[in-house]
């Protein structure tokens, strides 16, 4: 969310009007969102309604996008990863990479749980790709939303962002991204609607797991003596067939396993896009 | 977080832009309790009134006793803001009639959002639509610009026709959304509020004890009531007023009522509320017969300037984004209460609830149902088929 207002203040201030908003489901604070920006040269922005389809997608997660977010993307548009290695897919758009999380931790800016935070560097990669003389206003935006010496490492990613992002070609071997048959499902949901207002989903269908940033990942040091899957708030941690189990599809990496566990190194904790 | 408020051309959130507003207008009181979608404006107030001590900012328990700490902030002579959101605006509901019965000149921003059940944190308007009735004067916002400005003159039009304002901002749509705006500087905002001196009599003052709103003889009572009927109606005059002024003051457009856009002797007439009003001038662009009516000012209802701007119109569509289950919707019983006598159909539409899309593909279907309707409009509103 303050990636976009920034990038929005960003065009603002190369005199573009701009239009910014997130989109919030049930996520909890610091989880990642979706945010969406429009910009306009000429006049004030009057479309008051959600960006189905969009021209540019920026991916800060360093996670990789889903089918369904992809499948948003105009043909012939824009996705900008925050990724170090080929993206290995190849569709109707361009793919420029930026690795953002590495400059992050290069200039040490890290979130409160010690996480490299890429966003202004993705920025950088943005500003450079979409308004080439614009790294002033994004050094100067990023100025006006932070203080101290977190601004000035942000300044320094922008700029290492700029640098440092590059156009995929596609090669040999790409395979075209499978993009999801969005109508049918919504058609078949409005079907299956209950009459009262008891439940409108199957709530095993709200994949929490897509919350987290970083998963716990069980090694040969576990005992399975269940200790994480009683304090785990989700419920996600089981025992099956005498070994500990994580259900990814609903963990939502809060990391308490990690911290109740008994046994030294029974439980790493793992950035998700390993 | 720096004490000095922007100005100028800035990027700011409906949020941000009502917790300036309430700064620039030098606000004494604060009552606060969390919901979102509006928390974000309490939370950028507590951090512009750290360290000021001429300030109180108040976590109350809940929204009833928060809507009764600034109605008793504002009786003992200060000026008072505070602000929620559905379930929370309908929890005061009780102190919402209190506060306008007792001619209170609150400032209220209600951030609109879904009503439950089910729950939703997305916007529409039955909130604050179903307060209608209340005796608040009620203002909706299609910008983070006309929420800073409506913030602005809600001072003005309450503390003159001595009524509560409440200032509707859907969530989302404007509350999170980022948008350029002018922020004026405190200089020209304190010319243009000036300090609030409370009726005397009206006032909280230990040293002239009084009784207030204690049980009166029902003749009283009814005669108290017929007072704020009269305020409100007088509040029409005080909002053209304010609105007018707050135009030559600052040198930047202020809607009093109605917005109107496109053709004014157009065949075909869409009147709206709020954001969906805003996505409505894309019709506007190219389509010579078509006068988009936007209602800024809710209550008191502009009947006159309603009925004026229809007078040309065959075919009128009223856009509800709230449900009144039973009858039209809020806006739509309202649109048909006028003389519309010389209209071929006027047909009201609800659609946008809980946060679903409302596109120009949903008016534009909304404006063909109407003229191909071939009757008045029918006694119950079409409720928008998933999907248009």
């Amino acid at each position: 969310m303050l990636a976009s207002q920034i990038l929005a203040e960003t065009f603002a201030r190369a005199g573009f009007w701009v239009q910014s908003f997130p989109e919030f489901k049930a996520e909890r604070r610091g989880a990642p969102i979706s945010a969406f920006l429009r910009w306009d040269e000429t006049s004030r922005i009057h479309r008051r309604y959600k960006v189905q389809e969009c021209d540019v997608l920026v991916v800060v997660s360093p996670a990789p996008p889903s089918p369904e977010i992809l499948g948003t993307v105009r043909p012939g548009g824009l996705i900008v990863l925050n990724r170090e290695p080929r993206f290995p897919h190849t569709g109707p758009f361009d793919i420029a990479r930026v690795p953002a999380s590495r400059i992050a931790l290069e200039n040490d800016i890290l979130s409160s749980e010690g996480r490299p935070m890429g966003n202004v560097a993705v920025l950088g990669a943005c500003v450079r790709l979409l308004v080439p003389d614009g790294l002033a206003f994004l050094e100067e935006a990023v100025a006006a939303r932070m203080s101290g010496a977190m601004a000035d490492a942000n300044v320094v990613a922008a700029r290492e962002g700029y640098a440092r992002c590059a156009k995929q070609h596609a090669v040999a071997g790409d395979t075209p991204v499978e993009l999801s048959p969005g109508p049918e499902h919504a058609s078949a949901r409005r079907r299956s609607r209950p009459l009262f207002a008891v439940s409108t989903t199957d709530s095993r269908g709200n994949h929490t797991g897509t919350w987290s940033l970083d998963r716990p990942v069980l090694t040969d040091e576990c005992t399975a003596c269940a200790v994480c899957a009683l304090f785990c708030p989700e419920g996600v941690i089981s025992k099956n067939d005498g070994s500990m189990v994580v259900d990814y599809l609903y963990c939502k990496g809060c990391g308490i396993c990690e911290v109740v566990c008994p046994v030294r190194n029974a439980i790493a904790m793992e950035p998700v896009s390993a | 977080m720096s004490q000095t408020l922007p100005h100028g051309r800035v990027v700011l959130t409906s949020n941000d832009a009502a917790a300036h507003a309430v700064m620039l207008a030098r606000v004494r009181a604060i009552g606060c309790y969390p919901i979102t979608p509006q928390t974000l404006i309490v939370e950028r107030l507590a951090e512009l009134v750290a360290g000021r001590d001429d300030i109180e900012y108040a976590n109350l328990e809940s929204e009833h006793s928060m809507f009764g700490y600034v109605i008793a902030a504002a009786r003992a002579g200060v000026r008072t803001f505070t602000a929620t959101s559905s379930q929370g605006l309908l929890y005061a509901h009780e102190q919402l009639h209190r506060a306008s019965r007792e001619r209170v000149p609150l400032v209220v921003v209600d951030v609109n959002r879904a009503v439950f059940a089910p729950w939703s944190i997305e916007p529409d308007l039955t909130d604050s639509m179903s307060q209608r009735d209340t005796g608040w004067i009620q203002l909706y916002c299609s910008s983070a610009q006309e929420v800073l400005d409506s913030v602005l003159c809600a001072y003005r039009i309450a503390e003159t026709a001595m009524l509560p304002v409440m200032v509707c901002a859907e969530g989302f749509l404007l509350s999170h959304t980022s948008e350029v705006l002018e922020l004026p500087d405190q200089d020209t905002v304190d010319a243009f509020i000036p300090e609030f001196h409370a009726p005397a009599d009206w006032l909280l003052d230990p040293d002239t004890p009084s009784t207030f709103s204690a049980m009166p003889e029902p003749n009283d009572y009814y005669a108290f009531q017929r007072n704020v009927a009269a305020a409100m109606d007088d509040a029409r005059g005080i909002v053209e007023a304010v609105a007018s002024e707050f135009t030559s003051h600052f040198g930047r457009e202020k809607i009093a009522a109605l917005e109107l856009t496109g053709n004014p002797d157009a065949d075909t007439a869409l009147v709206a509320i709020g954001t969906i009003a805003d996505s409505a001038q894309e019709l506007v662009d190219g389509n010579d017969d078509l006068l988009v009516i936007r209602v800024h000012t809710y209550r008191p209802f502009p009947a006159a300037e309603l009925s004026a701007a229809l007078a040309r119109a065959s075919y009128v569509s009223i856009i509800d984004r709230a449900a009144a289950f039973g009858s039209l919707g809020p806006l739509g019983a309202d649109v048909r209460s006028l003389e519309l006598g010389h209209a071929k159909a006027a047909v009201n539409f609800v659609c946008g609830l809980g946060g679903a899309d409302v596109t120009p593909a949903t008016l534009r279907w909304a404006v063909k149902q109407t003229r191909s309707s071939g009757v008045q409009g029918g006694l119950a509103p079409i409720y928008v088929p998933e999907g248009v």
